[in-house]
């Protein structure tokens, strides 16, 4: 964790990956209750933002460990 | 069907046979496949270790009874915290140090060789319901597809599980997770395409149309079942968050060959999900209430298989057996595999730093005989219906030692005091919230109480309390930074000397 929060790379990724962690517990509970909105008429509103969640850790976590990450 | 699953069995026997005929008979060897796992094979050890019965049956049958919000309790990102942000020290430690376990880390790091039998009984006792839920699904399954009695399934699975950890060990295990996990993903995936073709399925929005109309609420959330509030949905999210510090995915942190290996399968593991957690949900919310409508409660459990059956040829009914058992037994085998060394290691004989490995393997197997028996009581008693049994019982209880395992790698500052305090409290208000008085979890998911509890105590008690030594610290944290950049450093070195030497 020291060798991630140490340069600006790695507190741009932490930043990104707490708000997102936040977001997901504590937001998105609340944001998709009684919505009935269905993605390509099949995709319900959790099941968009629950991919989305996963699409922004896979994406953050691939630029960083590849470009910056001090142990790649 | 039955002489299908017959031959795989004796099959996976086979490959564990082999798996022990390799392997150098060391504890090292035994517990951490010679800390030699490659990508592909760490893959599939990890993810098919995670996906398991409850995934083929659980998951589907549950969104089936409570919608998709259900879908929150599977995060697969935060898996990407323990492989990049923890997973460096604890490979490190393994590498350095020799350690078998991370609780093993946890005891040394806190100096203190009680709370390692403490948080060794602790996550020992948890893995029965997540074993339990195996043979539960095997035997459900079989039960469906075959009409034999559900035990037969539930006593099949037991045996094979055990002959196949206890003779092969980590090597044999990983190897037959791979030839499971295929087999598992090709039913899963392809079968879906198939029950829906077959059924005159064309379009998902108009499945999904009849499917609001059959059952309204199906499609959103709180559900049909008014389940996920938001109270409950934050305490399923929480308890999805916290699946990285599950017992049997951290062990993958010490047996992984590089740290690249675990950066690779970081990625692999995000990427497979979407499509994985894709189709269980379809099966789930849209597929199986148009085809099966009418399931209450643990009758779900079986949908998917019921849905095959109903709509595809028998052979691809008994695959669909096949696929269950290889989930079930791909995760069973990791479950018992870490559930023996902790018996060993972090038991028997902790502190026995000159213990043989004869001693070790040996101690090994009889804690799996024993979890192996615990799981067995657990899946004649049957006391809820899968998808709640993980996510209510056995995924808190692994929870419990969240605070004291990530402090351990990440707070220098947090001791034994913190750790046994946090830990203790935390697990002893899940037990009784769940089972003797509910008003303890304050209407909650049972995750959330007992965590947020142990975790201030972790922190409060540990800044109370004096500090672990200077010697510990510089151990656990500055040497194993130092030897990571080092290592790390050099093997960069050596690549680019390669990549400039092939260039000229």
């Amino acid at each position: 964790m020291r060798e991630i929060y140490g340069h600006r790379p790695g507190r741009i990724l932490i930043f990104i990956l707490a708000l997102s962690l936040i977001w997901y517990i504590f937001i998105v509970p609340f944001v998709v209750q009684h919505n009935n909105y269905l993605f390509l008429g099949w995709v319900p509103l959790v099941v968009v933002i629950w991919n989305i969640q996963t699409i922004v850790w896979l994406a953050a976590i691939y630029i960083y460990t590849t470009k910056y990450w001090p142990y790649r | 069907m039955l002489i299908s699953i017959f031959i795989l069995g004796i099959l996976l026997v086979l490959i564990s046979a082999y798996g022990y005929k390799l392997s150098s008979r060391s504890a090292a060897d035994y517990m951490m496949a010679g800390r030699s796992i490659g990508t592909f094979v760490l893959f599939f050890y990890v993810y098919f270790a995670i996906s398991s019965t409850w995934t083929f049956y659980g998951f589907p049958g549950t969104v089936y009874n409570s919608g998709p919000g259900f879908l929150m309790f599977f995060a697969f990102f935060p898996h990407a915290f323990l492989y990049i942000f923890l997973g460096p020290r604890l490979w490190a430690a393994g590498k350095m140090y020799g350690l078998l376990s991370p609780v093993q880390y946890l005891g040394e790091r806190y100096e203190s060789k009680s709370l390692q039998v403490m948080l060794a009984i602790c996550m020992f006792g948890f893995l029965f319901p997540y074993l339990g839920i195996q043979s539960i699904g095997v035997g459900a399954g079989l039960a469906a597809a075959t009409g034999v009695p559900y035990w037969v399934g539930a006593v099949y699975m037991a045996v094979l599980m055990i002959l196949i950890v206890a003779i092969g060990g980590t090597r044999a295990v990983a190897w037959v997770n791979v030839l499971l996990g295929l087999i598992f993903s090709f039913c899963f995936i392809v079968f879906i395409f198939w029950v829906a073709s077959n059924a005159g399925i064309t379009s998902l929005s108009e499945a999904a149309r009849k499917v609001t109309e059959m059952r309204p609420g199906q499609l959103s959330v709180p559900g049909p079942l008014n389940q996920w509030e938001p109270k409950n949905l934050i305490g399923l999210a929480i308890a999805g968050a916290t699946v990285f510090c599950w017992p049997h995915v951290i062990i993958g942190t010490m047996q992984a060959k590089s740290i690249d290996v675990m950066r690779r399968m970081t990625y692999g593991m995000l990427a497979f999900s979407l499509l994985f957690c894709g189709v269980a949900w379809v099966w789930g919310a849209i597929i199986t209430p148009l085809l099966v409508p009418g399931l209450k409660g643990t009758a779900a459990d079986a949908v998917v298989q019921m849905a095959i059956t109903k709509y595809l040829p028998p052979w691809a009914s008994a695959m669909t057996v096949l696929a269950v058992i290889a989930a079930a037994l791909s995760t069973a085998a990791t479950q018992l595999l870490v559930a023996g060394i902790f018996v060993s290691r972090d038991i028997v004989l902790v502190g026995k730093s000159s213990a043989k490995d004869t001693q070790l393997i040996t101690w090994s197997r009889i804690g799996m005989l024993a979890a192996v028996a615990g799981s067995l009581w657990l899946a004649f008693s049957r006391p809820t219906e899968l998808g709640l049994m993980l996510s209510n019982i056995a995924s808190p209880g692994f929870a419990q030692w969240l605070p004291a395992f990530v402090g351990a790698i990440l707070w220098p500052r947090g001791n034994k005091y913190g750790a046994a305090a946090g830990t203790a409290a935390g697990v002893i208000l899940l037990i009784i919230g769940n089972f003797f008085c509910k008003l303890l979890l304050l209407g909650f998911h049972p995750i959330v109480v007992p965590l947020v509890v142990n975790l201030f105590l972790y922190v409060a008690v540990s800044l109370a309390t004096s500090p672990i030594s200077k010697d510990t610290r510089k151990k656990f944290f500055d040497d194993l930074d130092k030897w990571l950049l080092i290592t790390q450093t050099k093997q960069r070195e050596q690549i680019n000397k390669v990549q400039n030497q092939m260039s000229s």
